[in-house]
C-alpha cells in the first residue's frame, strides 16, 4: 500500500480532531446548519453571482448564537460504572454507567459519550502498520487517512457510541445501559465520560467530562475447534497431592506421618489426633494425571499485525475449545523470556488462560531453542504438545524434533499468509497442519487428527 | 439498553415542499418545483410504502450520479467557469430521484453504502442517513442562485432554516430562552452580513486600484502575452480552433484578424480601450461594423469558446456580421470585435468587402518605443537606413531586412548576458518566430516615426476533406504587426513565408485521429448549443409517464406495503398494558421502526431501571401475557408495575 507523504500525515490529527469536535458537540440540526455554512460560503464567494453570501451568514450566526450559548456548563453530576470482568474482541458487551444529579433542576436532553483512552500513533508505526486495512480502495489507500482512523480506533480498542441520557430528576440516579465492541485483545482503558448539553436552539451541545477511570480486558477472538482428543497418558507429577486431588488421580494410602506445616486440613488423621493429641496426616502414593502443553511462538514482527494476532487466535481457539476436564494445559509462550503458566481444574480457569493471551505481545523475530531446553527438561511430565507457530525454521524444526525426540507426541500449527497452502497438510512424520490466516475458521475447523 | 444518539431531524410538515417552492420561484422553475413539491407530498402521505431493498436504494443513488455528472457536462459546457451556479441552480433536479425514494421507502432513511461506493462492498445496513434535511438546503442554495428578491429570499430562507431547528428544538429550554438566543444569532447574522459587505467593497477598491497599477494583467481581448524570451522549443496544438465555410471561391490564405495592440511592456502587448456595443440592425440578426461595398464575399466562421465574452475572428475588410447565437456586438477603437454568447459552438457569416473597414487613426501610444528597447531598435533602424524613407518604403524595407537576415524558428536557445529577448533577436541569434518578428517590426516602424501596432488572428491555408471547410489551428495562430500608410492601417507581416511549412512538416501521426474526435466535439457541441434551448423544457413532459411506471410497478410490486392496511390493523389493535411505555417514548421522539420487536425497541428507548423496575421484566411479563396466557400473571399487575415505572422517580 502506498503510504501518503508525511506533510499530509501531520493534518491527520486536526482533521481527527475537527471530526470529532463536530460529532460531539454539534447536534444532528448542527451539523446540518454548519454544512449550510460551509456550503453557502463555497457558492457565495462570488458575491454577484448568488445570495448563497446571506444563507452563510444566516448559518454563521446562528452557530455563532449557538457556540456562546454552550461555552460553558458546570453540573453537579456524579458517574459510575458497572463493568464486566472480560470481554472479547468482536463480540459487543454491555455495562452499567449509573449517574446521579446532585443539583436542583431536572436534566433533560443529556448525551453520555464516553472517553476512551487514545495512544499516540507515531509516523513510524503508521508506516510500520501498513499491513492493516487492505480492503481500502485506491483513493482511500492513497490518501491513508482512513487507515490512520482505523488504526487509531483499533488502539483506543473498542467502538462507544454517544447515548441519550433519559430525564434525571434532581437528586436522582439513572443506569444506562451502554454497549461498547472490542476492536482488538487487550486491556481497554476508560479515562471518564463527557455529559453532553443541547443550547436552546438544539445546535451545539456544552461539555461536562467527568473523570471516572476503568478498564476492561478484551479476550482474544475464538474460533470452533473441533473435540481434540489429546493423549491420555498419566505420569508423575510433581505437582502433589493436591494437584493430584483437584485433576488427576492419586493411589491408594500409604501411611502416617506428623503433620508439617502446609498439609491440607482435610488429609489430617482425626483419630491418631485424638490418641495421640498432635496432629496426623494421612500420605498416599504417588500422584498421577494428564498434563498438555501448548506453545504459542510470539516471535513474530510486530508489524504484521495480522499474522501475530492470528497465532494468538489459534492458540486461544485450542486453549478455549473441548479438551478432557482432569487434565492440565501449560500456556508456554516462546519469546524474549519463555514465559509458562499453567490451567486446569484447581488452577486457573479457561477465562484465566484466555486473559494471558489478551496480553500477549509480538516478541519480534528470534528462536525458540529456550523452549527445546525446557521441553527437555520436561518431556517426562508431558503427555502431548500443541505447538503453534508463525513460520518453520530451523530452530523450530528443532523444536519439533525435540518433542518427537522425548516420546511426546505433538502437532504443530503453522500459521502462515500463504493462500495456497493446503490445510490440513501432513508432512514430516509429525502431525503439522497450516493454517490460513484469511481462512482461520474453516481450517481450524477441519482440524481433526490431533494427537 | 438506550439506543445511540439517531441522525434523524423531525421536520415539519411540508418542509421539503416549502424549501422546493421557494427554489422554483427564485430559479425560474416554479412548474418544475410544484410538480416535484406535489410528488413528494403525495408519496410521504401516500398510503403505499415501498419495502425498498438496499440495492433499490443504490439504484436511485446510481441515477442521481448519472444525472449530475450529465448536467454537469452540460452546465459546464454551456456557460464554461459560471457552469457552477448554473449546475447549482439545477442541483434539485439531480438529488430529487434520491429524496423520493427515501420518501416513498418503508425505512424512510438511506443506507450510507448508498452514498459510498466503498461501503457497499460491506453492505452494512445498520448506518443509515436522513437525506431530507439536506436536500432542502440543496434547494435553499439553488433558490440562492436564481434571481431572487434579496430581502424576500433571506426572510424565506431563514423561515426555513428556523422551522427545521425549530422541530428539533430541545424541550429542558423555555420558549423565551430559545427566542433569545434566536435573536443573538438573527443580531450576529445581520453584523456578519454586514462585516462581509464591507470587506468585498474595500477588497474589490483595492484590486481595481491594483490593476489600474498593473495594466498587463488585465484579461483578453486588452492582452495579449507573447513567447517572446520563452527557452526551448514552443510547442503549438494541433487542436482545431477555427473552421471557414466560403460561400464563394476564396483566395489562400486567408488572415482572420482578431485583435489589435498598441503597448508593449514586460514581453505583453496590451491596450487600454474599452469596447462599445454596436447596435443591431432591427428584426435581423445583423451587425454593421462599416458601411457595405459592392461585390461582397461571405464566409461562415465557427469555432469553440469557453467564455461568453470572445473575441470574433474576421477577414481583412468585414463589414457585416450575421448570427442568431450572438448576443451582442461589442467594438474597440483599435479593430477588435467581441460578440456575446452562450460557450461552446459559436457560428456566424461574416460580409467583407475588397478593402479594409476604416478604423479610428493613430495615438500617442502607437508611436511609442518602450525605453528598454530604444537603443537596440534605433540601432537596427539604423543599420536598415530607414532615415528619409517613405512610409511604404520603410515598410517594405523592414520585411526585406527579415526576409534576408533572419530565419523562422520556434527553438529559442539560452545565452548569458543582460541583453532583453527581442534585442537577442535582432541582434544576436536573427531566429525567432511570429511574435518577434511582429513585435520588432511594430518597434522598428515607431522608430522610423510611422505609427504602428501589434495584431494576432489566424492563417487560414488548410482545407480539411473530413468538414468540408477550411480550417486554423492552434498552431496557425499568427502575429503581425500594422502601420498606418496613406492614410489607413495596412497590414506588414514581417515573418518569414516559409513558417507555414515549417509548422506543417512537424504535424504529429496523430493529427486525422485527433481530427476525429475533435470534430466530434464540434458537432455535439453545435447540437447542444443550438438544440438545448428548445428542448430544454420538453424533459418536465418526461415527469407524468415516470410517476405512472412508477405508480403501476409499486401498484403491482410485492414488495409494496399497503400503510393503510397496516394502520387499520394498528387502530384495531387491543390495547396493551404496554401502551403508556410505547406513548412516555414517542413523546421523547422514539418510534418502534418497521418490523421492530418491542423487547429490541424498548432495549434501544427505553430506560433500562427506574423506580426499581427493570424495563425488560415488564417487557417479559407483557410477552408471557401475550403468548402463553395460561402462565402468565393477570394484566392489571403488569399495568400497575407500568404505572410505577412510570412515576416521576425520587431522589436516592
Amino acid at each position: 500500500m502506498r503510504l501518503p507523504p508525511r506533510t499530509l500525515y501531520r493534518l491527520f490529527p486536526f482533521v481527527a480532531r475537527a471530526s470529532r469536535w463536530s460529532e460531539r458537540r454539534l447536534t444532528p440540526s448542527g451539523r446540518v446548519v454548519l454544512g449550510l455554512l460551509v456550503a453557502a460560503a463555497l457558492f457565495g464567494i462570488d458575491m454577484r453571482q448568488t445570495l448563497a453570501w446571506q444563507v452563510a451568514t444566516l448559518g454563521g450566526g446562528l452557530l455563532l448564537a449557538s457556540l456562546l450559548a454552550s461555552l460553558r456548563w458546570r453540573a453537579p453530576i456524579s458517574v459510575r460504572r458497572v463493568m464486566p470482568r472480560y470481554a472479547c474482541e468482536g463480540q459487543p458487551f454491555t455495562y452499567f454507567v449509573e449517574i446521579t444529579n446532585h443539583g436542583t433542576r431536572t436534566e433533560r436532553d443529556l448525551v453520555l459519550a464516553e472517553q476512551l483512552h487514545q495512544p499516540d500513533l507515531s509516523w513510524h508505526d503508521f508506516r510500520a502498520r501498513r499491513g492493516r486495512a487492505r480492503h481500502l480502495n485506491v483513493v482511500d489507500g492513497a490518501i491513508g487517512f482512513p487507515r490512520w482512523v482505523e488504526l487509531r480506533m483499533r488502539d483506543r480498542g473498542a467502538v462507544v457510541t454517544p447515548l441519550p441520557v433519559p430525564a434525571l430528576a434532581a437528586g436522582a440516579s439513572v443506569r444506562v445501559a451502554v454497549a461498547a465492541t472490542p476492536l482488538r485483545r487487550g486491556w481497554i482503558d476508560f479515562e471518564g465520560v463527557e455529559l453532553l448539553r443541547p443550547d436552546p436552539l438544539g445546535i451545539c451541545r456544552a461539555r461536562l467530562r467527568v473523570a471516572v477511570p476503568d478498564r476492561v480486558l478484551a479476550l482474544p477472538r475464538r474460533h470452533a475447534v473441533p473435540a481434540l482428543h489429546l493423549a491420555a497418558r498419566r505420569h508423575y507429577q510433581r505437582g502433589g497431592v493436591s494437584l493430584a486431588l483437584a485433576v488427576g488421580d492419586s493411589q491408594e494410602f500409604a501411611a502416617l506421618r506428623d503433620y508439617r506445616h502446609g498439609d491440607p486440613r482435610r488429609h489430617i488423621h482425626w483419630r491418631s489426633f485424638a490418641k495421640t493429641g498432635k496432629l496426623i496426616v494421612k500420605e498416599y502414593q504417588d500422584e498421577y494425571f494428564d498434563r498438555h502443553a501448548l506453545i504459542i511462538d510470539t516471535h513474530v514482527d510486530p508489524a504484521d499485525e495480522t499474522l501475530f494476532e492470528a497465532v494468538i487466535r489459534v492458540a486461544a481457539s485450542l486453549a478455549g475449545g473441548p479438551r478432557p476436564r482432569d487434565s492440565i494445559l501449560d500456556l508456554i509462550f516462546a519469546g524474549r523470556e519463555v514465559v509458562e503458566l499453567s490451567a486446569g481444574r484447581g488452577l486457573a480457569d479457561t477465562g484465566r488462560a484466555l486473559a494471558w493471551l489478551a496480553e500477549a505481545r509480538a516478541a519480534g523475530a528470534g528462536d525458540v531453542d529456550p523452549v527445546t531446553d525446557l521441553i527437555g527438561a520436561r518431556a517426562g511430565g508431558l503427555a502431548s504438545a500443541l505447538v503453534v507457530l508463525g513460520g518453520l525454521d530451523a530452530s523450530r524444526e528443532a523444536l519439533l524434533d525435540s518433542l518427537a525426540t522425548h516420546g511426546v507426541r505433538a502437532a504443530a500449527l503453522i500459521v502462515s499468509h500463504d493462500e495456497t497452502a493446503q490445510p490440513p497438510h501432513l508432512g514430516g512424520g509429525q502431525q503439522r497442519f497450516t493454517v490460513r490466516v484469511a481462512h482461520l475458521e474453516s481450517d481450524l475447523a477441519a482440524l481433526a487428527v490431533l494427537p | 439498553m438506550t439506543t445511540a444518539v439517531t441522525a434523524r431531524i423531525p421536520l415539519p410538515p411540508g418542509w421539503l415542499a416549502a424549501a422546493l417552492l421557494l427554489w422554483g420561484a427564485c430559479a425560474d422553475a416554479l412548474p418544475s418545483a410544484v410538480v416535484m413539491a406535489l410528488l413528494l407530498e403525495a408519496v410521504t402521505f401516500a398510503p403505499v410504502k415501498w419495502n425498498t431493498a438496499i440495492r433499490d436504494f443504490h439504484r436511485a443513488t446510481d441515477l442521481t450520479s448519472v444525472l449530475f455528472a450529465i448536467v454537469t457536462v452540460v452546465q459546464f459546457q454551456r456557460h464554461g467557469v459560471h457552469g457552477i451556479y448554473e449546475l447549482l441552480r439545477a442541483s434539485p433536479y439531480c438529488f430529487f430521484p434520491l429524496v423520493l425514494t427515501q420518501r416513498a421507502s418503508t425505512a424512510q432513511t438511506l443506507p450510507l453504502s448508498a452514498l459510498f461506493y466503498s461501503l457497499r462492498r460491506r453492505a452494512d445496513e445498520a448506518r443509515r442517513i436522513d437525506v431530507a434535511p439536506a436536500y432542502g438546503i440543496v434547494c435553499l442554495l439553488a433558490a440562492s442562485a436564481g434571481d431572487p428578491h434579496p430581502r424576500a429570499f433571506v426572510a424565506a430562507g431563514a423561515a426555513l432554516v428556523v422551522g427545521m431547528l425549530w422541530s428539533a428544538r430541545p424541550a429542558r429550554w423555555r420558549p423565551w430562552q430559545q427566542f433569545a438566543t434566536l435573536a443573538l444569532g438573527a443580531l450576529l447574522a445581520l453584523g456578519l452580513g454586514l462585516g462581509l459587505n464591507a470587506a468585498r467593497h474595500g477588497f474589490e477598491t483595492a484590486f481595481m486600484y491594483w490593476m489600474s497599477q498593473h495594466p498587463w494583467l488585465s484579461s483578453a481581448p486588452n492582452r495579449a502575452v507573447t513567447a517572446i524570451g520563452h527557452i526551448g522549443r514552443l510547442k503549438l496544438s494541433d487542436r482545431i480552433h477555427v473552421r471557414v465555410t466560403p460561400r464563394q471561391a476564396m483566395r489562400l490564405p486567408l488572415i482572420l484578424h482578431e485583435a489589435s495592440y498598441d503597448t508593449f511592456k514586460y514581453g505583453s502587448w496590451s491596450v487600454q480601450e474599452s469596447f462599445a456595443a454596436i447596435d443591431q440592425e432591427r428584426d435581423r440578426d445583423r451587425w454593421y461594423l462599416g458601411p457595405p461595398t459592392a461585390s461582397p464575399r461571405r464566409l461562415d466562421i465557427a469555432f469553440l469558446h469557453r467564455h461568453e465574452l470572445t473575441l470574433l475572428p474576421l477577414p481583412a475588410g468585414s463589414f457585416a456580421i450575421d448570427s442568431s447565437e450572438i448576443a451582442e456586438i461589442q467594438r474597440n477603437r483599435v479593430g477588435a470585435v467581441m460578440g456575446e454568447a452562450p460557450p461552446g459552438a459559436l457560428h456566424y457569416t461574416v460580409h467583407a468587402g475588397t478593402s479594409p473597414a476604416s478604423a479610428a487613426p493613430p495615438r500617442a501610444a502607437d508611436r511609442v518605443v518602450p525605453e528598454a528597447y530604444q537603443a537596440v531598435v534605433a540601432r537596427t533602424v539604423a543599420s536598415i537606413g530607414l532615415a528619409g524613407a517613405t512610409p511604404g518604403e520603410a515598410a517594405a524595407r523592414i520585411k526585406a531586412y527579415f526576409l534576408d537576415n533572419f530565419t523562422y524558428s520556434l527553438v529559442q536557445r539560452a545565452s548569458r548576458g543582460r541583453r532583453t529577448p527581442l534585442a537577442r533577436f535582432l541582434e544576436v541569434t536573427r531566429r525567432g518566430h511570429c511574435e518577434h518578428f511582429a513585435t520588432a517590426a511594430a518597434l522598428l516602424l515607431r522608430e522610423a516615426g510611422i505609427p504602428a501596432r501589434y495584431a494576432v488572428g489566424y492563417v487560414v491555408e488548410e482545407y480539411s476533406a473530413l468538414e468540408d471547410a477550411y480550417v486554423a489551428r492552434a498552431r496557425h495562430a499568427h502575429a503581425w504587426a500594422e502601420a498606418w500608410i496613406d492614410g489607413r492601417w495596412v497590414m506588414l507581416d514581417a515573418t518569414p513565408s516559409v513558417w507555414f511549412g515549417l509548422e506543417e512538416a512537424r504535424v504529429s501521426r496523430w493529427q486525422s485521429i485527433q481530427d476525429v474526435f475533435g470534430w466530434l466535439w464540434y458537432r455535439y457541441q453545435r447540437l447542444a448549443s443550438a438544440d438545448f434551448e428548445a428542448s430544454g423544457n420538453w424533459l418536465l413532459w418526461l415527469v407524468p409517464p415516470l410517476a405512472l411506471v412508477l405508480w403501476l410497478r409499486l401498484r403491482r410490486s410485492p414488495t409494496a406495503v399497503r400503510a393503510t392496511r397496516r394502520r387499520r390493523l394498528a387502530s384495531a389493535r387491543v390495547p396493551t398494558p404496554l401502551d403508556p411505555l410505547l406513548d412516555e417514548c414517542a413523546a421523547r421522539g422514539f418510534e418502534p421502526r418497521p418490523g421492530e420487536t418491542l423487547a429490541r425497541f424498548f432495549a434501544r428507548a427505553g430506560q433500562a431501571e427506574r423506580n426499581g423496575i427493570r424495563l425488560s421484566a415488564l417487557v417479559a411479563h407483557y410477552y408471557r401475557l401475550r403468548f402463553a396466557p395460561a402462565a402468565a400473571d393477570d394484566a392489571a399487575g403488569l399495568e400497575a408495575r407500568v404505572r410505577r415505572y412510570l412515576a416521576p422517580e425520587t431522589g436516592p
